[in-house]
């Protein structure tokens, strides 16, 4: 059962997410027409980041407003497992230049890792906590 | 935490879905307190003391180790 503030997460969040996607694709046009300098890079810089907050806005809500403790506390524990993801990307890309390494890292790594850990624990989760059916879960 | 969840439940003839829609919740969550892999909170204890007519610590039980 969904209940109506996940449902009108989902809903919100994506379209903040087709926002962002539209900023986003807005910006690289934007820069590879007129290839910017000073603060035009930052504005440009600053403007896809500004639907991710967003959607971390709506995160807050959700939980916030979300009646069942129980999604509460599972979203709780993928949005720890996407952060622990992404500490662990900037700690091992900070280590990695320390110790000598002149490479880099593919931009928005931290943004790919954050997602990958956050929807492997809910994958995770969901299947820890799979409902059986009606008549299987009355009969253990 | 152990609980007596399941029993009373099926004392009264309620799916867990007829729980959790008592209880406003999502049946993941009726089974997964049943099951005791989930802690529910005060408010939701109370809640569901309420609902079966019972003290909070004749539904649920805490661990003896």
């Amino acid at each position: 059962m969904e209940t109506a503030v996940s449902k009108r997460f989902r809903k919100t969040s994506f379209t903040v997410l087709g926002f962002y996607f539209l900023t986003f694709f807005a910006c690289i046009f934007v820069s590879d027409r007129i290839h910017p300098t000073g603060a035009a890079i930052w504005i440009l810089a600053t403007l896809p980041v500004l639907p991710i907050l967003g959607v971390i806005f709506l995160m807050g809500r959700y939980l916030r407003d979300e009646p069942d403790e129980f999604k509460r506390d599972t979203t709780v524990r993928c949005i720890l497992w996407g952060t622990a993801g992404c500490v662990a990307e900037n700690m091992f890309a900070g280590y990695l230049w320390i110790f000598g390494w002149k490479g880099q890292l593919p931009p928005f790594m931290g943004f790919w890792i954050f997602f990958l850990f956050m929807m492997t624990a809910k994958l995770f989760y969901k299947l820890q906590n799979k409902v059986p059916s009606e008549a299987l879960s009355d009969q253990r | 935490m152990n609980n007596r969840l399941r029993v009373l439940r099926a004392e009264r003839g309620w799916s867990q879905a007829d729980l959790a829609t008592k209880l406003e919740v999502s049946r993941q969550s009726v089974n997964a307190i049943e099951t005791g892999k989930y802690d529910p909170s005060l408010p939701l204890a109370f809640r569901l003391a309420k609902l079966f007519g019972k003290r909070i610590e004749e539904i649920f039980e805490a661990d003896t180790q």
